[in-house]
């Protein structure tokens, strides 16, 4: 599902006007908290104001757990989610460098933005710092090139670093926030008695805590994987999909798709690259075995409306690529009954039937005909647009005559 | 007030979300393979038992190896390959069957079915459920016992539902193949790629 | 002094509101929030204004000012834009608007100006380097749980706890 823009499922016309509508949600709520005020900023380190901790903490503590959730549910695909990469050393300096232009400027780039639309004009002049020093880190990117890219660890996850299960961060991230919130709560108390800052006080928040905690040891039992597919299909059904058996497409509905101009299906030949250069059906992607799991396939495989096909020589591979598919949560996928083998084989050896039904007279002379244009080559192959989206992959379609 | 009221939306809200989680977790079990291992599993050379490893295997008359037929108890009575126990695929599970498909690690335990598109559909059950060592026969059981059993065709032993490749030329005519090449085109990566930043 | 309870909103909950803000960044958009990305592009068109040709051969702006559209349209400065209309707004519905330059007692306007510039331009520069800011580093970061993230958090608070001492006099 999630997240919506990058898979196409909110269009990207949109991707401004979320940008835009983030922003003013995101400002709204710094500046509520006070976060417009350069003093309450830095009273974080010195003791008399603690909004920055409460407000950061709560703030990553939720969104992670929302991710946490999210992730485990199958409603955001993490692998497609901007995760920062670090940079080891360009991180450790530029945080220092960063620490020092907080305690001097008394904001940060987000809160100053805030408090300029309400008049700071010191938070004006920070902002016009902030564009110098980006001029003059540009001017001196020779200067700061090597550090900038040296250090280079991917995006690497932090429970990856200190070597814990993701489920065990959390829980010690919240439990270490919530310690945090309590220590700092007494020290405010103590250096600012009279601050009025009774609303972090108090027993109403005993069930929020005890929530808190209770999520954080959940977690600490649910798995953070990323998943590739569309929403990996719960392990019980699958096994009863498995057991079915009524995923198979008779050769004689895919000629029929094949050789008139309407095409409800994607066929899709799961053999090697070299297989499938030699012969093809006409209109097939060319999807090896070994690639089905890859994200570059989701969206034809995410096909709703016409019949996704997997064929191979024989049976075997298809029904090995329609198993992985409808594990990864792709739900539309078939496997053609026979493989091409068996397709083949169907029209050579169509034999006259010796019943009077009208359904055997009628295929019987299907197959003939097709056999006929397979072997005058009447197939055209006419390359197509799906939409007219740019992201949309191109699918050739086959154009017969009768 | 506002405090409490602030403090009850917070916990209703969590507290659903965790209501959800759990459930989740209680309907479903989790797989034991990851979607890349399955396959690499169901890819691998090791999962294949050929025919002419059956031809060996039963002249021999090896006890090392284990025929399991996953078919139907009447289709197993009209007829199976030598020395083959008949497990059907819905009681892949059972607990009467659970010694032969948890247990008897040291034997080579080959499952084969009326195709090998069966036998691949018991093998991928199999493999969700954690059991990973189980090999599937190149080929049903018609021509295993066809070309194995009943008139053994050495020429055969190396069949595979794949590898075996129809005969286009017969159908189309000659240099007509090239007409038909998969689609070269380039498919474009539909997916975004991720963007951040500052 | 009292006016201070009801005048802002409760840390815990702006928190919580802004982790779901965040959230809903992720969801939607793939992405966390961001703000110092937005005075690069300032910084960059900037440039161009000033010395176009020297903006078009040097890497680091002609990288950034590459792409159709214009660098202010990027998600990152709309988004900014969002910050600043959504701060407006709840400045103007608190009665917080005013003109006023914000510092510690002992100190005078001038200085504490002086220092504003010098802390936001090493902001910039640590920024870039650090590849984001307290919002787009360390707290994007947090909810993705990259190592970045934390790393870069650290790095922040901690040099601040250190160096606060000595510059108290800006504040307290």
């Amino acid at each position: 599902m999630g997240p919506l823009i990058p898979n196409g499922i909110v269009g990207m016309e949109w991707d401004l006007f979320f940008a835009l509508f983030i922003g003013i949600a995101f400002g709204y709520v710094l500046e509520s908290a006070g976060f417009s005020s350069s003093r309450r900023l830095a009273g974080v380190f010195y003791g008399y104001d603690f909004t920055v901790l409460r407000v950061f903490f709560t703030a990553g503590v939720t969104a992670m757990v929302g991710v946490f959730i999210f992730n485990y549910l199958g409603w955001i695909d993490m692998s497609v989610v901007y995760v920062n990469p670090t940079f080891l050393w360009p991180a450790i300096v530029g945080g220092v460098i960063m620490g020092f232009g907080f305690i001097l400027g008394g904001y940060c780039p987000g809160t100053s933005v805030t408090a300029v639309a309400i008049g700071k004009i010191d938070a004006m002049v920070f902002l016009a710092g902030i564009v110098l020093g980006i001029i003059g880190y540009g001017e001196g990117f020779t200067f700061f090139e090597q550090l900038s890219v040296s250090g280079y660890l991917g995006p690497i996850f932090i429970f990856d670093t200190l070597g814990i299960t993701a489920g065990w961060f959390a829980f010690l991230l919240i439990a270490v926030a919530l310690i945090a919130f309590g220590v700092t709560a007494m020290i405010e108390e103590k250096v600012n008695p009279e601050s009025g800052l009774a609303d972090t006080k108090g027993t109403s928040y005993f069930i929020p805590v005890t929530l808190a905690l209770l999520v954080g040891v959940v977690l600490i039992f649910t798995p953070f994987e990323r998943i590739t597919g569309v929403g990996e299909m719960d392990k019980e059904e699958l096994e009863k999909v498995i057991v079915s058996d009524n995923h198979y497409v008779h050769s004689d509905e895919v000629a029929f798709k094949l050789f008139n101009d309407y095409h409800p299906v994607i066929l899709i030949d799961v053999r090697s690259s070299a297989e499938a250069a030699e012969f093809t059906l006409p209109g097939s992607i060319n999807i090896p075995l070994e690639q089905i799991s890859s994200r570059r396939w989701r969206k034809t495989l995410s096909e709703k409306e016409r019949k996704v096909i997997f064929y191979s020589n024989g049976t075997a591979n298809a029904q090995k690529a329609w198993l992985v598919a409808r594990r990864m949560g792709y739900s539309n996928i078939f496997v053609l009954e026979g493989g091409l083998n068996g397709f083949f084989q169907n029209l050579e050896n169509n034999v006259k039937p010796s019943d009077y039904l009208h359904e055997s007279e009628f295929a019987y002379r299907f197959r003939e005909k097709s056999r006929q244009m397979f072997r005058e080559g009447k197939l055209e192959v006419k390359k197509e647009q799906t939409t007219s989206d740019d992201d949309q992959p191109v699918v050739v379609a086959a154009k017969g005559g009768c | 007030m506002k405090k409490n009221v602030f403090a009850i939306v917070v916990s209703v809200f969590i507290g659903i979300l965790l209501l959800s989680m759990i459930g989740k977790k209680l309907l479903t079990s989790n797989y034991p393979v990851s979607v890349t291992q399955q396959l690499e599993i169901m890819t691998s050379s090791e999962i294949s038992y050929s025919l002419y490893d059956l031809a060996k295997a039963l002249k021999i008359n090896d006890p090392d190896v284990l025929l399991v037929d996953i078919r139907t108890e009447e289709e197993y009575a009209q007829g199976h390959l030598p020395n083959a126990i008949n497990i059907p695929i819905e009681l892949l599970f059972h607990k009467d069957n659970a010694e032969i498909i948890s247990g008897r690690e040291s034997l080579t335990k080959v499952l084969y079915g009326n195709s090998e598109a069966q036998a691949i559909k018991a093998n991928s059950l199999l493999i969700l459920n954690g059991h990973n060592k189980f090999k599937i026969l190149n080929g049903g059981y018609q021509y295993a016992n066809q070309f194995v059993v009943a008139t053994p065709t050495p020429s055969f032993f190396h069949y595979s539902d794949e590898k075996m490749k129809y005969y286009y030329p017969r159908l189309m005519p000659a240099g007509s193949s090239s007409n038909y090449s998969a689609t070269k085109e380039e498919v474009k990566v539909e997916v975004m790629a991720p963007r951040g930043g500052c | 002094m009292e006016q201070q309870k009801s005048q802002y909103m409760n840390s815990y909950l702006a928190g919580f509101l802004l982790g779901i803000v965040l959230l809903m960044a992720i969801f939607i958009a793939g992405r966390g929030l961001g703000a110092s990305g937005a005075a690069k592009d300032l910084a960059a068109i900037t440039v161009k204004a000033i010395a176009p040709e020297h903006a078009s051969k040097t890497t680091f702006w002609a990288n950034h000012l590459s792409g159709d559209s214009h660098p202010l349209k990027s998600w990152l400065s709309i988004e900014v834009l969002g910050v600043l209309i959504g701060g407006l707004l709840s400045g103007l519905i608190s009665g917080r608007m005013r003109f006023k330059v914000e510092r510690g007692p002992r100190v005078r306007v001038a200085t504490r100006l002086g220092f504003a510039l010098l802390g936001g331009m090493l902001f910039g520069i640590g920024a870039q380097l650090g590849r984001g800011c307290t919002s787009g580093a360390a707290l994007s970061g947090m909810a993705v749980l990259s190592t970045a993230g934390f790393l870069t958090m650290m790095a922040i608070f901690g040099t601040g706890y250190v160096i606060a001492y000595f510059f108290r006099k800006l504040w307290i």
